[in-house]
């Protein structure tokens, strides 16, 4: 990429005034030149001529963000996992149309009075729609809630705009909010049962309903306590403290302290004869209602699962939780007479409760009477008990850390198309291109074959690798996210010998990165990514020599294994099933 | 809220030929003063002098010729508050004088045929070129950035620019040598 600068003195002075560095001697002869000489005067003009159109050509348009250019910025997103990615390089814009140098909004500019003009027409026009419209509203509402004004009192009383705004505002009936009673504290891999729906914010209001097909989410409440459900799940945020488990699994989880209540109000809890969670007083202590039963805690940790034809187990990993049947299921149970009349049970550490057919049963009774294959024998087992942590994968930038010059540790070049016996060997950090984003130890750098700028036979492909470890992580869940430059183009991105798709880009990407993402091939222990890269454009001229180049920034990550809780974590021995 | 009468309708017209020979303008001052930041102070004074004058201008003949004599008095208004601030100019006011006769002449074919004939051929440089312009041009470029940026010589990097732009220059003479054949 070598090229001819020499400019003769004239050039060079004209360059100079271009770009704001002409000393006061070259001005003056400058100045000298462009009045002895009319050709040089015609095409000092010429040149300032386009620079000025240069100028208003790359002007941003107004209000756009300021571009950034030859700095690294942050890149975007993996959507689904909300990890602190870094966003992707900002492209810079060209404005095709150019700005106008006076702002059109301002009354100095020549077109502003004119737009001023129109737009004070097209406001009164709206505040006449407005107007006009909650004239409707207010209208709609008196109706509705037989208010004692009229539409016409409130126009004709004097009040106008205003008064018609009161109006509506007092018509309209109030709406309150519901309390915020906790917060989503984690999210993995959640599906919703609504495609359509995202949780807004993180915050939780009491009402808030919950659907999902598949994943896990983690709900701190206000005091404390932690639920976590396991999709498929639906789930009712119905008070403070509790919910409404429609279906699924849920794990809760009531540390000691978060309910100074609790044990004072066992008792109570006990005797009580049913709950009601959207009553305004609600139960101090931790409450999941199912469709069959309530469970509530009484300083522990459990899991409930709801299946979809009401059925509901209970298990006590630690502490107790009390079993009760809801009231509707009470006077069926006992007009059956199936239950000789058992309304609740309190569950102690690694105890199971089955609630089917208006009974309760713990799981000795239930297996007893379906035997050991039935699923009941399954109810202390498969709940989450902690959300799996996202851990980073351990990848390296190129040359990250590294002098011009230096091999780079993390990365290999292993083979190259014009020689089939290439001895693979570490890439090497190079200096880079004038054309080239510029060299950043602190975050990346251009590795070649050589460390200064070394040329290469168009037409020849190519391979770095660089590889990294999965231990101790789930393979499926790992997610790699790239960004290279090249010189000149990647033609192939491989993990662990399957080829991945290779994201479209031009044969000059050496200043604007380009987004790779890789989400499948990962295996555990030892992965291994390589990158082809070819030499030349599109035409390769034989035996020319260019420069060669890559430039790649990593980051992934992928859950931690093992993460999946069951009661086995927690084998304590059982105790005795207390029965009211 | 159509404008109704002869004078709004001439106003409108009016405003709308001096929207349009908005970058006629800039290029004709930046080719007296160079400095593109002053260059724009000046294009807006002139705009707001030819708004607070709308009365007197309105009916003018040569409006082009009109537009540029109210840009040329800003220009040596700006060189007069220069000079009292005591920093150098670049031309003395006879060479200015001959620079905006010339300027006159080239900046007449400055407008939509020429800004299109640009954009064409700036599609046609390579990928870093164009990187290394919106580098010189751009918001806050300078040579001096982008020497700083890739450690290059800003000698290098001024000629490489210079030479971009001659090629950008004779493209553009054969853009707009083919629309006039047309």
């Amino acid at each position: 990429m070598s090229e001819e600068l020499q400019l003769n003195e004239y050039e060079q002075l004209l360059a100079a005034a271009l770009d704001d560095r002409l000393t006061e001697e070259e001005q003056q002869r400058l100045a000298q030149m462009l009045t002895e000489n009319p050709d040089a005067l015609n095409l000092y003009v010429e040149q300032l001529t386009l620079h000025a159109m240069l100028y208003w050509e790359h002007k941003p348009p107004l209000g756009a963000e300021k571009p950034l250019s030859g700095s690294k910025v942050p890149v975007s997103s993996a959507p689904e996992y909300d990890l602190p990615y870094e966003k992707p390089r900002s492209k810079v814009l060209i404005e095709t149309s150019p700005p106008t140098p006076i702002p059109w909004y301002s009354v100095n500019s020549p077109i502003g009075l004119p737009l001023i003009s129109y737009s004070l027409g097209a406001i009164i026009t709206l505040i006449a729609i407005g107007i006009g419209a909650v004239v409707q509203i207010t209208h709609s509402y008196e109706i509705a809630g037989k208010a004692a004004t009229s539409v016409e009192d409130s126009g004709s009383s004097g009040g106008g705009l205003a008064g018609a705004l009161a109006t509506a505002e007092k018509a309209k009936p109030k709406k309150e909010e519901a309390p915020v009673v906790g917060h989503i504290s984690g999210m993995v891999g959640c599906r919703w049962a609504d495609p359509a729906f995202k949780p807004l914010a993180p915050r939780i209001r009491q009402g808030t309903k919950f659907a999902f097909e598949s994943g896990l989410m983690e709900i701190t409440y206000t005091t404390g306590a932690k639920v976590i459900l396991q999709g498929p799940c639906t789930y009712e945020v119905e008070s403070p403290s509790g919910g409404y488990l429609a279906l699924g699994k849920l794990t809760a989880k009531v540390v000691s302290g978060q309910q100074p209540a609790a044990k004072n109000q066992k008792s109570e809890i006990i005797n009580h004869k049913s709950h009601s969670p959207l009553a305004t007083s609600h139960s101090p202590l931790f409450t999941v209602r199912t469709p069959t039963a309530l469970i509530t805690d009484l300083g522990t940790e459990f899991g409930v699962e709801v299946f979809d034809t009401g059925e509901s187990h209970a298990h006590v990993f630690q502490g107790e939780v009390e079993v009760r049947l809801v009231a509707d299921k009470i006077s069926s149970a006992v007009g059956k007479g199936t239950d000789g009349g058992r309304r609740l049970v309190v569950l102690g550490t690694n105890q199971s409760a089955v609630v089917k057919e208006g009974r309760i049963q713990t799981i000795d009774e239930a297996n007893a009477v379906a035997g050991k294959d039935h699923r009941v024998a399954d109810a202390a087992g498969a709940f989450v008990r902690q959300m799996p942590r996202w851990t980073p994968i351990k990848v390296f930038n190129t040359g990250i850390g590294l002098k011009e010059g230096d091999p780079d540790p993390h990365w290999q070049l292993v083979a190259r198309s014009d020689e089939p016996s290439f001895q693979a060997c570490p890439a090497v950090v190079t200096v880079s291109h004038i054309y080239w984003m510029p060299n950043n130890p602190q975050q990346s750098q251009w590795i070649s074959i050589g460390g200064d700028l070394p040329e290469v036979p168009d037409g020849v492909t190519f391979t770095f690798r660089t590889t990294f470890q999965l231990e101790g992580l789930v393979p499926g869940s790992a997610v790699l996210q790239g960004r290279f430059l090249v010189d000149n183009q990647v033609t192939a991105i491989r993990l662990n010998g399957e080829s991945l798709p290779v994201p479209q880009h031009p044969y000059e990407s050496f200043r604007r990165f380009v987004d790779f993402r890789i989400t499948r091939g990962f295996k555990e222990g030892t992965n291994t990514l390589e990158i082809d890269v070819f030499n030349g454009r599109e035409t390769v001229q034989a035996g020319e020599l260019t420069n060669m180049g890559l430039c790649v920034e990593l980051q992934g990550r992928a859950l931690l294994a093992g993460n999946s809780s069951t009661s086995q974590q927690n084998k304590v021995k059982p105790t005795p099933v207390k029965n009211f | 809220m159509p404008y109704s009468s002869e004078r709004e309708q001439a106003v409108r017209e009016f405003v709308k030929r001096l929207t349009g020979c908005q970058a006629r303008l800039y290029a004709y001052i930046v080719t007296l003063v160079l400095d593109h930041h002053q260059a724009e102070d000046i294009l807006q004074q002139t705009n707001l002098v030819i708004w607070e004058k709308l009365d007197e201008y309105l009916n003018c003949g040569d409006f082009d010729a009109m537009v540029r004599k109210v840009a040329y008095y800003q220009v040596l208004a700006y060189r007069r508050d220069a000079l009292r601030r005591r920093e150098r100019l670049l031309f003395d006011d006879q060479l200015l004088e001959r620079i905006a006769v010339a300027t006159q002449t080239a900046t007449s074919g400055v407008g939509a045929d020429y800004l299109a004939a640009l954009r064409e051929c700036m599609a046609k440089l390579s990928e870093m070129q164009r990187d290394l312009l919106q580098q010189r041009y751009g918001p806050d470029g300078s040579v001096e950035a982008i020497a700083a940026s890739t450690g290059r010589p800003a000698n290098n990097i001024s000629a490489a620019l210079y030479r971009i732009r001659k090629n950008l220059l004779a493209c553009i003479r054969e853009e707009l040598a083919k629309h006039a054949d047309r």
